[in-house]
């Protein structure tokens, strides 16, 4: 029985790992780029690059600017598909809600203006359809970013972030599904890969790299996957809860009434206006009420510069103000104070969290980590980067285990697969390179730069995927693929290109920012540089090895690891 | 002492305490220890000592950072201790196999 039950589990764990390992290679590997989303930022956008800042005065730089904002065109015809007639001419939108938010990290003062929309939603579900319109501020002279800067793709937050959770597939909401549907099987190759670890406590310390090639994959498979077994499992279950509210929408849909009867009962415990008045109200001095709260948090003892500033129901007379604080020294995010717009007077303090919210706050802190701290931050990436290694072994297991057999029937599986693991991992790797390559060589006029960056990333990576099928028919006679080496070669190329490019195009080489302690753009740098030696050093030892395998086939016959 | 120097001890602990789990396995300690043979006392040993080093590390953690904060520094301190002990074993088995 229990043979059985491990073997139906090692079933469950090879191909349902194999079907989606593809898609989990890339959630990881743009999830570990997503923990410096900032700091790519930074590097991808040099005419940002300058130290964090706290927020600026409210009053002065944010108020004046929310009505020169403009409803974003993608974003009306977003909301046009989502509403029933047609809507109104974009200058004819009211500004509903207003939220301006920055952290510790950013250099930069991120606004959004929702705009009110007259039309009733297509499906009765989306009560809260807007457009919205974006702003950005510079926090150390408080003048709004010029609209060509403002626009640039920044790569960290504009396009690995976004790649990490929803892969770009807006289609019917697809990417977000398939991510979805990964991080449920990756929670099932876990469990199902813990069961059939049979020597999961015996074998935590051994690699045998010198053992047949089989048995050191293994090996590095169930290292990298037993001990990162605790980040894999609790990011995993977080990125799934994140989302919950998409992949099982009763709350919303199903229980619709009770949820709105719950809205409008929270709102009256807390006094805050649910819906605007409908009169036009003044606000009083934000910047009052942003010193009110962090007198507030002074009192309590923590460290309280603003995160962010939300205006709900703006203009109207009953607009209220919610401030939450920059939250560097806790994993899960604080408690939020709102103020009555009109009198600037605390309204409403977020009581202390219950057990069950402070533990939903924790598992969502843990995973949009907005925290102050950098060993954290490193051990955050290094985790991320040790699922990509286990996903990548575990590709690698699959094929080496089953090329010779493959190539003595005939069957073209093993074939296929080492292909798009070349694609998925190298291939990924070297469309990475060339986009942020893309991205210091392109001249900023470019008429649209984004759309350019981000095709030479997509071209590149179908290329990769092209070359890995061409080179594959080494795999066919049970050979080793030359497309590994070849593809790590160009991902050294394309890594150090990237730190000379930005050194080129801004002067920013790494010996200066290191020295300047400017740390953003040197981190970034020191990370392409590292890939790009390990990755030459790869490359060379793999060119040696395919060379080695050209001139004679080992009469050793390897014996297989028990392991399906 | 600064949280740094407190993290880093933490590792140290981390590191010692994933060392002494690695004695508490029989191939590991032949690999290190030849020439004596392992009592079941000194496994026991070995793991109380591990599990009390793994203990501290988390002690250290929560003294550096506050205890959330600490929940996900400790775990992932242990697996990169685990890997350098691993990279330790293997080097060594890699040595004695070299000469």
């Amino acid at each position: 029985m229990r043979e059985t039950f491990r073997l139906s589990m090692a079933y469950l764990h090879t191909w349902l790992g194999l079907l989606l390992g593809f898609v989990l290679m890339a959630i990881f590997f743009f999830g570990s780029l997503s923990v410096f989303d900032r700091e790519i930022d930074r590097w991808s956008v040099p005419e940002t690059r300058a130290q964090a800042a706290p927020f600026p005065s409210f009053d002065r730089s944010v108020l004046p600017i929310i009505d020169s904002v403009k409803p974003d065109p993608e974003s009306m015809e977003h909301t046009a598909a989502e509403v029933i007639g047609k809507l109104p001419p974009a200058d004819a939108l009211k500004a509903g809600d207003v939220g301006v938010y920055t952290n510790h990290r950013d250099p930069i003062l991120r606004m959004y203006v929702a705009f009110d929309v007259p039309n009733k939603p297509r499906d009765a579900n989306l009560d809260h359809v807007h457009v919205y319109g974006f702003a950005s501020v510079d926090p150390q002279t408080g003048e709004r970013l010029p609209a060509d800067i403002q626009d640039r793709l920044q790569l960290g937050t504009g396009f690995f972030f976004p790649m990490h959770f929803m892969l770009h597939l807006e289609w019917m909401e697809l990417g977000y599904w398939i991510v979805g549907l990964a991080g449920m099987v990756m929670m099932a190759a876990l469990v199902s890969g813990v069961v059939m670890h049979r020597k999961i406590f015996r074998e935590m310390f051994t690699f045998r790299p010198e053992k047949a090639r089989l048995r050191s994959i293994l090996d590095l498979h169930n290292m990298t996957g037993v001990l990162a077994l605790p980040f894999l499992f609790v990011i995993t279950l977080s990125g799934l809860l994140i989302f919950a509210f998409m992949y099982l929408p009763s709350p919303t849909t199903l229980m619709r009434p009770l949820a709105k009867a719950q809205e409008l009962v929270e709102a009256a415990g807390t006094g805050l206006p649910v819906d605007p008045s409908g009169k036009p109200g003044k606000l009083a001095s934000v910047d009052a009420m942003m010193e009110a709260a962090k007198a507030r948090w002074a009192a309590k003892g923590v460290p309280g510069e603003i995160g962010s500033v939300a205006i709900i129901h703006y203009g109207d007379a009953d607009a209220y103000v919610s401030i939450a604080r920059d939250n560097v020294d806790r994993v899960a995010t604080s408690e939020t104070l709102h103020f009555t717009g009109s009198t600037g007077a605390l309204a409403y303090e977020d009581p202390p969290a219950s057990g069950i919210r402070t533990t939903e706050g924790f598992l969502y802190g843990l995973h949009f980590q907005q925290f102050r701290h950098w060993t954290l931050r490193w051990l955050l990436f290094a985790g991320g980067l040790a699922g990509c290694a286990c996903i990548a072994s575990g590709f690698l297991f699959f094929v080496e285990k089953r090329k010779k057999k493959h190539a003595a029937i005939g069957v073209p599986g093993a074939r296929i697969t080492e292909a798009l693991a070349v694609a998925s991992v190298t291939g990924m790797l070297v469309a990475t390179g060339a986009m942020l390559l893309a991205n210091r060589l392109l001249p900023v006029d470019l008429p649209g730069l984004a759309g350019w960056q981000e095709a030479v990333f997509w071209l590149t990576w179908l290329a990769t995927l092209a070359h890995a099928g061409l080179r594959s028919g080494a795999a066919a006679s049970g050979g080793f693929s030359p497309a590994w080496g070849e593809q790590a070669g160009l991902v050294a190329l394309l890594a150090a290109g990237a730190a000379l490019a930005n050194w080129v195009t801004t002067g920013d080489h790494i010996i200066r920012t290191v020295a300047e302690g400017y740390w953003p753009v040197a981190g970034v740098d020191a990370v392409l540089l590292v890939t790009a030696g390990v990755a030459g050093y790869v490359a060379l030892r793999l060119r040696s090895r395919v060379r080695r395998s050209g001139q004679a086939t080992p009469a050793v016959t390897i014996k297989e690891p028990a392991h399906v | 002492m600064s949280d740094a120097v407190l993290v880093l001890l933490a590792l140290l602990a981390a590191v010692a305490g994933m060392a002494a789990f690695a004695l508490a396995n029989e191939t590991h300690w032949r690999q290190m220890l030849r020439e004596r043979t392992q009592t079941g006392a000194a496994r026991t040993a070995c793991k109380l000592f591990g599990a009390a080093l793994l203990a501290l590390s988390f002690l250290l953690c929560a003294l550096a950072d506050p205890v959330s904060m600490a929940m996900l520094v400790w775990p992932m301190l242990l697996g990169v201790a685990a890997a350098t002990v691993a990279a330790f074993l293997t080097l060594k088995a890699r040595d004695r196999s070299c000469r």
